[in-house]
């Protein structure tokens, strides 16, 4: 087995650190520290981030790429497969590897196409060569569900019991700030669907296949690590021109500022659409035309991946650079600046350490805020084609394909739903948790 | 209590508002008669715009009313407020009880014409349309005294000044013909000029039209002006209440007493003002005894255990003390004088003079057009020259917009004057920059107005007193110095590592001292450095500014409107009016012979409060 680090996962690793960092920091940090302290107490805030973290985890197995060892031959140097594999599709093995023929419907045990039957009397719905094959009778079905289901809902429950008890034992009593209870809500919702779905996957295809076969549960997993990419790299690509060139124009004004803005005016009233597209086309025709620079087809697909982040940062840090300038522009005229300047502290000093440390909550509120969107714009640009690779498994792809099939009679809406219940509970809890976010950090929100 | 017989207009008995724990009202009682004004005093915080907005059901989501009744007798038949339904209420709000804000730029809404504003009023409360809601719009703003009040009712309130709006806000208070005015700091935002206007206004109206008035005020001049009783409130408690004269000629609670000793005013130059240590309690305090017990000088062990009851003085004066109780006999009396520091004489004038301002001009560009070209200037200083010696104060005075601020910035270089000279220490500044510069920003330094915008809300303190040091390159025993300053501007040393958001107004402003003291300047620029604090803050900030002025040889250019502060704290004053000095000279000079017209009438719109409570 040969680790393989790809550059989104390189990012990825590098965000989280941040983000562990950014939390020591903030613990040092008594303001910060109150201000979090009210999104840990916000019930809706909590559930949100704890169901973020379900996610957050999942799309982590899913950056922790290698190669599998080929078969050894004797006499031969050490192979690797082309295939790049990640932790959750070890994990996933038998989802992976195991596909039906074409399309089957959630917890089927037949295909969901006739097929010729092999003692060539008729046609009928074979039985699937993977969902189901454990029973004899596929009329025992229901039973077997519901046996499977409840053995997964009595794991969940006594997961959730055991933490149930930590927590009123051990945590809830050192933070009584804390809102415990929406963890624990948060928690039993997670680990009740979380267990039923463990419990059936061995089994069957909880969530159907698709038109090739492929187990859509697998597909939807896969697409989280995408969606998490996109929102959280895009942001990041986008901070530093958005945070210098706001506060400079901000600060400087006169004629840096009038730069400053006609350039964002200018970019903001090209369609967005057709300014990703085109830098997406240059991009696909660049990396076509270098095969040499890509070991991996997953190589290729991630650097596509990474373009199409960086390409929706240059476009969209206009948003935040005008909302950073209208409040450098408020902050410049506060009398803690004035007297840095009488004091001769340079114009970099006072926006570094007067400046930027107050403009942050905006700054933070817009990351959170924009993920949401983002995660609904690569849907959007891969449903249009000018998202990622086709190969890369994302939410649009996936409502890509399900144009098709919604066409199709009898409709298969399996896919469609499946994305869109997991892309719908990502974004509402990043919305939550970015209301959550907003209130505790925006200064005007205060009560006192 | 007065020989007025009328029935009161508005009763409140006992009324408590709560917050949480707080109880930022509590036990309210008082009466208003028609005709008659009732002041509630006290310093921010202590519950008094709290009260009126109980009284008008607008309390903040966060309050509720827990307990008393608000009786409002109306013609005969009393109608108890506080169990109105909200479209009852909403009759009685702005209908037979008028409100005045503090700010008219926020309080009148700046995308409706004032004619509009004013006839909304009218077609809600009067049932009045058309042409006749026009006509009595512009009587009401004739009435309030507004000119060419026709064309007033067609414009919007950005096209109007400070005083203007505040007519027109009264204009629209008046609309419902109420019987009952409540004016919370209706002059607290406006120049004081402006202010006497606002104030002689008010009281006509309310002489023609037997109006109730409940004034809200923390301004022991402008309730000597205005009212007939006045009722003292701290920490949420009405504590004294009295006749005007009786209050004046003898305000009772050692609250009270201690406003009026806080009073900057000439007969105490020379010595420090009595000030009440500490501040006001907040609001989620769980009283014991006597709310004004840790902060007075008088209090006796009792005073924290055993809340006092009301207890009647001659005259109609109430006092809720412990001190006024007939069954204490022998208690620490009151009439001590209250002690006074002494101050040293000031130090003998300089040879050369620190700081010379020769024909200052800064000039202001108007930019039109796609290219920003300038198309004229607005002059915001035009000439000013004044000389400044170490160890004296001058005062610069004058009202909002007349440019005084910006002296004090470029003098400092924060904006560069358009022509010419700034010399300090003999060392012209104007031909500086950059570099060259740097030394002398040591010798001058800035304190500003408001004490919550002034400090970095991300930085430690210690990190804000060591900015100054570190920008000029005074590495050497930072920790020490910061220790040092702290102490001197009478704050503990172990507070550098905590953040502004911990601190009073007066201690942040105690801070921001620190802060210019850290770099060892010649010259503090204040920029209204007691504006933005209360009566008592306002006196220990300067205390302090004398006692450093005393042990450093500091000078002083002492921007500010406040005549009272002028007159207590300067050696020369400088009046500004539109961009020009119109009188300078020595204190005693300016303030009793004050020449130009100008001056005059500042004097006299400020100075009514000194001549009848002195």
């Amino acid at each position: 087995m040969m680790p393989v680090l790809l550059w989104s996962d390189a990012l990825f690793f590098l965000l989280l650190a941040i983000c562990l960092g950014g939390i020591v920091w903030a613990r040092r940090s008594p303001q910060l520290a109150a201000s979090w302290r009210m999104v840990g107490g916000s019930r809706a805030g909590v559930a949100a981030a704890t169901v973020l973290l379900f996610f957050v985890a999942i799309a982590l197995l899913d950056s922790m790429h290698y190669r599998e060892r080929l078969p050894q031959q004797p006499g031969e140097s050490v192979q690797y497969s082309v295939e790049v594999l990640s932790a959750l599709d070890a994990l996933m093995k038998t989802q992976r590897t195991q596909t039906e023929k074409t399309y089957s419907a959630p917890l089927a045990t037949h295909l969901y196409a006739k097929e010729s039957r092999a003692d060539g009397q008729g046609r009928d719905f074979p039985r699937l060569k993977f969902g189901g094959k454990h029973l004899e009778d596929a009329e025992d079905r229901g039973a077997d569900v519901v046996q499977h289901a409840l053995i997964g809902l009595a794991a969940g429950l006594a997961l959730w019991a055991g933490l149930y008890a930590v927590i009123r034992r051990w945590l809830r009593p050192r933070a009584q700030w804390f809102a415990w209870d929406a963890l624990l809500w948060a928690m039993a919702a997670m680990l009740l669907t979380g267990g039923v779905l463990i419990a059936l996957m061995p089994h069957y295809h909880v969530l159907g296949t698709d038109k090739v076969g492929q187990d859509v549960l697998y597909l939807t997993l896969k697409s989280i690590r995408t969606a998490l990419l996109i929102g959280t790299l895009t942001t990041l690509s986008m901070l530093p021109a958005a945070l210098f060139l706001g506060i400079l124009a901000g600060y400087k004004g006169g004629w840096v500022d009038d730069l400053i803005q006609y350039l964002y005016t200018v970019l903001n009233s090209i369609p967005g659409v057709l300014l990703i597209a085109a830098s997406i086309l240059m991009m696909q025709v660049v990396i076509d035309t270098h095969p040499e620079w890509f070991s991996t087809a997953a190589e290729r697909a991630d650097a596509r991946l990474l373009s199409l982040c960086i390409i929706m940062g240059v476009t969209s840090w206009t948003g935040l650079c005008r909302l950073l300038r209208a409040e450098t522009l408020k902050l410049r005229e506060l009398e803690f600046v004035q007297a840095a300047q009488a004091f001769g502290v340079s114009s970099w000093a006072i926006m570094a350490r007067h400046i930027l440390p107050n403009v942050m909550h905006i700054v933070m509120i817009s990351v959170v805020m924009d993920f949401s969107g983002l995660v609904l714009a690569e849907a959007v640009l891969s449903y249009v084609g000018i998202g990622v690779d086709p190969t890369t498994i994302s939410f649009g792809t996936m409502i890509n394909m399900a144009r098709m099939e919604l066409a199709r009679e009898p409709m298969v809406w399996w896919s469609l739903i499946a994305a869109f219940c997991f892309m719908f509970v990502l974004v509402l809890a990043a919305n939550l948790f970015a209301d959550a976010v907003r209130d505790a950090f925006d200064p005007r929100g205060r009560t006192s | 209590m007065t020989g007025s017989a009328a029935s009161p207009l508005l009763k409140v008995n006992g009324l408590t508002v709560q917050i949480g724990n707080g109880r930022p009202v509590d036990q309210v009682s008082f009466e208003i008669r028609p005709g008659e004004t009732l002041a509630l005093l006290g310093e921010s915080g202590c519950g008094k715009s709290m009260t009126a907005l109980a009284v008008m059901r607008l309390l903040p989501p966060a309050a509720r009313l827990s307990g008393g009744t608000v009786d409002y007798l109306s013609a005969g038949n009393a109608r108890p407020l506080l169990s109105l339904t909200e479209a009852e209420m909403r009759s009685v709000r702005g209908g037979g009880i008028g409100m005045i804000f503090q700010e008219p730029s926020t309080s009148l809404n700046p995308v409706m014409s004032i004619g509009r504003q004013i006839e909304e009023v009218l077609l809600l409360h009067r049932g009045l349309q058309g042409d006749a809601a026009r006509r009595r719009a512009r009587e009401l703003l004739e009435s309030v005294g507004l000119p060419e009040a026709e064309r007033r009712l067609d414009e919007y309130p950005f096209q109007l000044s400070g005083g203007m709006k505040q007519r027109a806000m009264i204009a629209m208070a008046l609309a419902g013909d109420p019987e009952l005015l409540i004016a919370d700091e209706p002059t607290t935002a406006l120049d004081v000029t402006i202010q006497a206007q606002v104030l002689e206004l008010l009281k006509t109206l309310q002489r023609e039209r037997n109006m109730g008035m409940l004034l809200i005020t923390h301004d022991l001049g402008v309730v000597e002006r205005m009212a007939d009783h006045v009722g003292v409130m701290y920490a949420g408690q009405l504590i004294e209440v009295a006749p005007r004269e009786q209050f004046f000629a003898n305000p009772a609670h050692p609250y009270s007493r201690k406003l009026f000793a806080a009073l900057p005013e000439r007969a105490r130059h020379g010595q420090r003002l009595s000030t009440i240590p500490g501040r006001v309690p907040p609001l989620d305090t769980q009283h014991v005894g006597c709310r004004f017990a840790p902060r007075c000088s008088v209090a006796f062990p009792d005073c924290s255990t055993l809340e006092p009851g009301w207890h009647a003085q001659a005259g109609g004066q109430e006092v809720r003390c412990h001190l006024f109780d007939p069954a204490r006999p022998c208690m620490p009396t009151l009439n001590t004088p209250l002690p006074t520091e002494p101050q040293q004489t000031a130090p003998a004038v300089a040879a050369s003079p620190l700081l010379q301002v020769q024909d200052l001009k800064v000039h202001f560009p108007i930019r039109k057009g796609l290219l920003q070209r300038t198309v004229g200037h607005v002059s915001a200083v035009d000439g000013v020259s004044f000389e400044l010696q170490a160890g004296r104060t001058l005062a610069l005075v004058g009202e909002s917009g007349c440019g005084k601020t910006t002296v004090g910035k470029a003098i400092l270089q924060l904006i560069a004057p358009t022509a010419g000279s700034v010399r300090l220490g003999g060392v012209e500044l104007t031909a500086l920059s950059g570099a060259a510069l740097q030394p002398l920003r040591a010798q001058a330094q800035m304190v500003f107005q408001d004490p919550f915008a002034s400090l970095n809300p991300r930085l430690r303190i210690g990190t804000i007193i060591a900015e100054g040091m570190h920008a000029l390159g005074q590495r050497a025993h930072v920790a020490e110095r910061i220790a040092e300053l702290l102490e001197q501007v009478g704050l503990r040393a172990d507070m550098a590592t905590r953040y502004p958001h911990e601190f009073s107004g007066g201690q942040r402003q105690r801070i921001a001292i620190a802060r210019a003291l850290a770099v060892n300047p010649k010259l503090i620029i204040c920029d209204e450095p007691t504006s933005a604090l209360d009566v008592s803050v306002q006196a220990q900030i300067i205390n302090l500014l004398l006692e450093l002025q005393d042990k450093l040889g500091l000078a002083y250019l002492f921007i500010t409107h406040n005549m009272a502060v002028v007159d207590y704290i300067a050696d020369d004053v400088a009046v500004m009016y539109k961009g020009r000095i119109v009188e300078i000279g020595s204190a005693d000079a300016v303030l009793g012979k004050p020449q130009h017209d100008y001056t005059q009438s500042l004097l006299s719109a400020a100075f009514t409060r000194m001549r009848g409570a002195a």
